[in-house]
């Protein structure tokens, strides 16, 4: 059983063939995000509760985005065969889309985190929000890696859509349980940072949820033994 | 003369499908045509002998390495299109080339350049709105550019309208032209076949019916027209693949036809009125209704 692709250089072409194919839509996107930021930066709550809710909702899609058009769609497009056909083996071509989609969502994704963070930092906005937003940005995070994986890992769309609509029904429940959470709540409304062990707890169980996913489908390509 | 396709007792199961104990050789620099309908196994042969597919049993040696152990090696030196193979729709011909040449060094840019020409094709122009044509020239534009030494090639004409065909076997038959080029070339079309093959294999229900050279093949293969009394025993002539009587004549169908077969109808009481060559399809339809190995 081989984890590792054959060639490092290969998968990177791959990763810059689907950077290139969905590059001008992710632009799209990425402008979106910029407008939703300006929204939230621009002071009244009514402007930052729309543009939070414009950022979380361009969050979700483009990661359904990405998944949908470089991985379901192209086995409908029946493109799969012409990239079986160059010199790579499965592992190659599996991390070449894993890794390119990760790229594809952590560009906007860093994009709007940072610029959150940014936001909170600089401007006369609680600081003590600092955590809330990395807890729940790492949820869509987690939410997007498991998507992916599945994706990934089952061909049946209909099973595609239905892990994506089930994870992206937990998002809404997470956000209301974290922000009533003790250890978070009585920091929202603060300027301190504080990183809570609740909060610390939360961020570890995200980060092993993206790593178990990622193993498990790795794991799950490491024993094919052809394409086929 | 080394091989460039050697496989001996393949094979692979499916659910309501099997390839079974496929031996084939193909030598290098020659073109072998590969025949037979739809679901005879041609397409899973071509993926066994590309690395995608790991057969159940059997050995599978394509330029001297094994596979699927070597796929990644053995792939830079194979060009393989295919009658299901798609290329990106929102991406032009352009940028299909550009990114094949990153991948394959000896990408010959002169060669691309004459093939665009030579098929009438615009390299901005996005692939989704090819025709069907189009797509396939597209296709082994990208393959024959990189100059490999095996072209696996399953089912390339197929769709095409006649000028289209011409213009893709024509361009087939310039890539043969270098003799260290091997090809195997699959279709239902035997009139394609016939017309660049040096070796015709036929296969049927996933296993290797025949497999010869083409003249050879061509050779042996008579239609013979002959009056008398039908005898069952016409059936057990050596090479006798299909007998009909629609009395008053006979019509028999041979894979093995040579100085002998006419005196030993003559023997029966027949009179033989004509002896006519087979074109492939004739043979290989008559092969496969027949059953028998050709």
């Amino acid at each position: 059983m081989n984890w590792l692709a054959s060639d490092a250089g290969m998968v990177g072409k791959l990763i810059i063939k689907d950077w290139q194919v969905y590059q001008k839509q992710l632009a799209g996107y990425v402008a979106a995000m910029l407008l939703a930021l300006g929204l939230v930066g621009m002071g009244t709550p009514m402007m930052a509760a729309a543009g939070a809710l414009l950022l979380l909702v361009l969050l979700l899609v483009v990661g359904s985005y990405a998944i949908h058009s470089s991985i379901t769609a192209e086995r409908k497009q029946q493109t799969v065969p012409f990239i079986m056909s160059l010199p790579v083996t499965p592992m190659d071509v599996y991390w070449g889309k894993l890794l390119a989609n990760l790229v594809i969502y952590l560009v906007p994704f860093l994009l709007v985190v940072a610029g959150l963070l940014a936001l909170i930092l600089t401007t006369p906005r609680p600081d003590g929000t600092v955590p809330w937003v990395v807890v729940v940005a790492l949820f869509l995070l987690a939410n997007f890696c498991v998507s992916l994986c599945v994706a990934i890992a089952v061909d049946s769309e209909g099973w595609n859509i239905f892990a994506m609509l089930v994870l992206m029904t937990l998002i809404g429940p997470f956000i209301y349980w974290v922000s009533r959470l003790d250890g978070i709540i009585q920091y929202l409304q603060t300027d301190d940072i504080v990183w809570s062990a609740p909060v610390l707890g939360i961020v570890a169980a995200e980060l092993a949820v993206i790593a178990m996913a990622i193993f498990v489908t790795s794991w799950m390509h490491a024993r094919k033994a052809s394409f086929l | 003369m080394s091989s460039a396709i050697a496989l001996k007792g393949v094979h692979k199961q499916y659910d309501g499908f099997a390839l079974r104990d496929i031996g084939l050789e193909l030598p290098a620099g020659q073109v072998m045509g590969l025949v037979g309908v739809n679901g005879a196994g041609k397409s899973t042969l071509l993926r066994v002998l590309m690395g995608l597919i790991r057969a159940d049993g059997g050995e599978v040696e394509v330029l001297g390495q094994r596979l699927p152990q070597a796929q990644v090696a053995v792939k830079r030196d194979i060009g393989y299109a295919s009658d299901d193979m798609r290329l990106y729709p929102g991406q032009t011909l352009r940028w299909h080339m550009d990114f094949i040449r990153r991948i394959y060094p000896g990408w010959d840019e002169a060669y691309a350049q004459d093939l665009l020409a030579r098929f009438d094709l615009r390299p901005q122009q996005k692939l989704g709105g090819f025709s069907h044509g189009q797509r396939v020239k597209a296709l082994l534009l990208l393959v024959f550019a990189r100059h490999p030494r095996l072209l696996l090639l399953d089912e390339p004409t197929t769709g095409l309208d006649p000028v289209a065909r011409g213009e893709v076997l024509e361009a087939l038959a310039d890539v043969l032209r270098d003799e260290q080029r091997s090809v195997l070339f699959s279709s239902h079309n035997t009139a394609d076949i016939e017309q660049i093959a040096d070796t015709i294999t036929f296969i049927h229900g996933g296993g290797i019916v025949a497999s010869r050279d083409k003249e050879s093949f061509l050779e042996s293969w008579r239609r013979i027209l002959c009056q008398g009394e039908w005898t069952d025993g016409l059936r057990r002539l050596p090479g006798v693949v299909s007998a009909r009587n629609s009395a008053p004549v006979i019509e028999l169908k041979t894979s093995a036809f040579d100085g002998t077969t006419l005196p030993a109808l003559q023997a029966l009481g027949l009179a033989v009125h004509s002896v006519e060559p087979m074109p492939l399809e004739d043979i290989f339809v008559t092969t496969v209704r027949g059953g028998h190995n050709a």
